[in-house]
């Protein structure tokens, strides 16, 4: 090693760091060293250079997100619900009410918070077969269970019930997100405007609910779905029935997930393009834009 | 209090300053006021979301860790004893809120990379405050501040990059005021050779020839150290479209 002073000494020893001796030491040396004095001038200026990056400003769509999630927190305080997620086991299920492991991995029990709390705020996954959340636990029998894309069957009978089932109609008790495959090809410039397209067809068909649009199918969310949309959107965001919309589908020719964010209609939304990995560790967040607002 | 870093931070839009403080809005909220606490952070959440945001080094991540510390602060408000400012209180659970986060991140194989889209974002602002620093200094310094540790990072983030005095720091990160000042000195030390050819113009050049003995002789290890590393600023190249977080 010669003579020359490291550059963590050198930065050491101008926080007064070093010990009385050692920095008398260095200080003597840079001094009738040009190279480590020149060592020196420059390390002055990586604070400089580091203050000289301005603070990023928060882009509008994540502070409507937070605004979003607090928003859903207040309330969450205001009326508490039965079920705080921290604070309790997870509720005992029936075996039947217990979604399906996603894949042929072989059991995956351990289900993300927002299944447990969705379980046990009456929503019922039912396993095998097509079926969607519901968000009345007396509405659990599954006589709707089948076949139902083309005219999902709750929509027929025009009682209470029927209205909690109608996809996207969250009653303000419980949360709920109702899956889709709309067979969508979304786009990179234009996700953000086909989501919105989507959404104004699914709310135009709950205003008539005998012409429920035929495109449209309801599926079981699986359960690493259901984590996918708890991370992307929060678990505080699904309980609040801010999640307007989950589509299946795909992006830039690959399988994805589309989901719409949106605590009222006065605030902006956002469009989430997930991509296959999304699960409840990892968003896998391949896009991002606000929700175009209808016009 | 670390609410008067050196920067010019912008002035969150219609907060209503009213008098209040704080520690007034703070107690609100405690006692069940549902607007105190979303006018508390909304006071703050700009200088919150450079925190977090110049920490985590990613869009997504700093979004969820705000996000989090957010709704936590809001839970835990009636912990808050006072002993220091809110302002300390809120960094400091959102500061955690990232470290988790990378720690959690560092427990998963590789660390995704950022594309140049991220990195456009993260170097937004360039074109607001500071005429001295063009965008690609931006993206080289902020590329070089992810190579650090996680520690030394949050350390520089604060201290270096957003102006937080020493004090206010080692009390947001739970450390001594000396444990502050020598994480500073030693991430300054790893950056320098990552930023060496930043100096002056912000173009990057080759170092220079120095006057003395660099014709022909090998580096001292001084030199190795300083000149040895050439730009690493590890650019990922831009993925197809709108960027991918690949992990």
């Amino acid at each position: 090693m010669s003579g020359h002073v490291d550059a963590e000494s050198l930065a050491l020893c101008a926080e007064g760091l070093l010990s009385g001796r050692r920095s008398a030491r260095i200080r003597s040396h840079v001094a009738s060293c040009p190279e480590c004095a020149a060592a020196q001038a420059r390390l002055t200026e990586v604070p400089a250079l580091l203050a000289r990056v301005p603070p990023p400003p928060l882009p509008p769509g994540i502070a409507a997100r937070l605004d979003a999630a607090l928003s859903a927190e207040a309330a969450r305080r205001a009326a508490p619900d039965p079920v705080t997620e921290q604070d309790r086991p997870a509720p005992a299920r029936r075996p039947d009410a217990r979604p399906r492991p996603a894949g042929p991995r072989g059991p995956r029990l351990r289900l993300p918070v927002a299944a447990r709390v969705l379980a046990a705020a009456g929503v019922v996954v039912i396993a095998g077969g097509v079926s969607y959340v519901v968000a009345h636990s007396s509405s659990s029998s599954p006589a709707s269970s089948g076949n139902s894309a083309a005219a999902p069957a709750p929509v027929s009978g025009p009682d209470r019930h029927s209205a909690a089932n109608a996809p996207g109609a969250g009653q303000g008790t419980v949360s709920q997100f109702t899956v889709r495959q709309s067979g969508t090809s979304y786009r990179t410039g234009t996700f953000a405007a086909q989501a919105a397209g989507l959404l104004d067809t699914s709310s135009a068909s709950l205003n008539r609910p005998g012409k429920v649009s035929g495109g449209l199918s309801r599926r079981a969310p699986s359960s690493s779905l259901i984590g996918c949309v708890d991370k992307v959107a929060g678990a505080v965001a699904v309980r609040a029935g801010e999640v307007k919309l989950v589509d299946q589908a795909r992006y830039q020719r690959r399988p994805a997930t589309v989901i719409v964010v949106q605590a009222a209609a006065a605030q902006p939304g956002v469009v989430y393009v997930a991509g296959p990995r999304c699960s409840a560790s990892d968003a896998d967040i391949l896009a991002r834009a606000p929700l175009p607002v209808a016009g | 209090m670390p609410g008067q870093p050196g920067q010019a931070w912008p002035d969150p839009r219609g907060v209503p300053q009213a008098g209040s403080s704080d520690r007034d809005l703070l107690r609100r909220h405690v006692q069940g006021d549902t607007e105190a606490f979303g006018l508390l952070f909304l006071r703050h959440r700009e200088r919150l979301w450079a925190v977090a945001l110049r920490t985590l080094g990613d869009q997504e991540e700093a979004a969820d860790a705000l996000q989090d510390a957010m709704i936590s602060a809001f839970r835990r408000a009636a912990d808050f004893r006072g002993e220091s400012a809110v302002t300390t209180w809120l960094h400091r659970i959102v500061v955690n809120a990232c470290l988790d986060r990378i720690r959690r991140r560092a427990a998963r194989p590789a660390a995704s990379g950022m594309d140049e889209q991220t990195l456009d974002v993260l170097a937004q602002g360039s074109a607001l405050g500071d005429p001295g620093i063009d965008k690609d200094t931006a993206l080289d310094v902020l590329a070089a501040l992810r190579t650090l540790a996680p520690d030394q990072r949050a350390v520089l983030v604060l201290v270096d990059m957003l102006g937080y005095p020493v004090a206010d720091t080692a009390e947001i990160l739970g450390i001594s005021p000396g444990t502050v000042k020598s994480r500073c000195a030693r991430g300054r030390a790893r950056l320098l050779p990552l930023l060496a050819h930043l100096r002056g113009s912000g173009r990057p050049e080759p170092a220079p020839a120095g006057p003395a003995g660099a014709a022909g002789q090998p580096a001292s290890a001084g030199q190795a150290a300083v000149r040895g590393n050439q730009p690493a600023a590890p650019r990922v190249s831009p993925a197809e479209g709108m960027g991918e977080n690949q992990s």
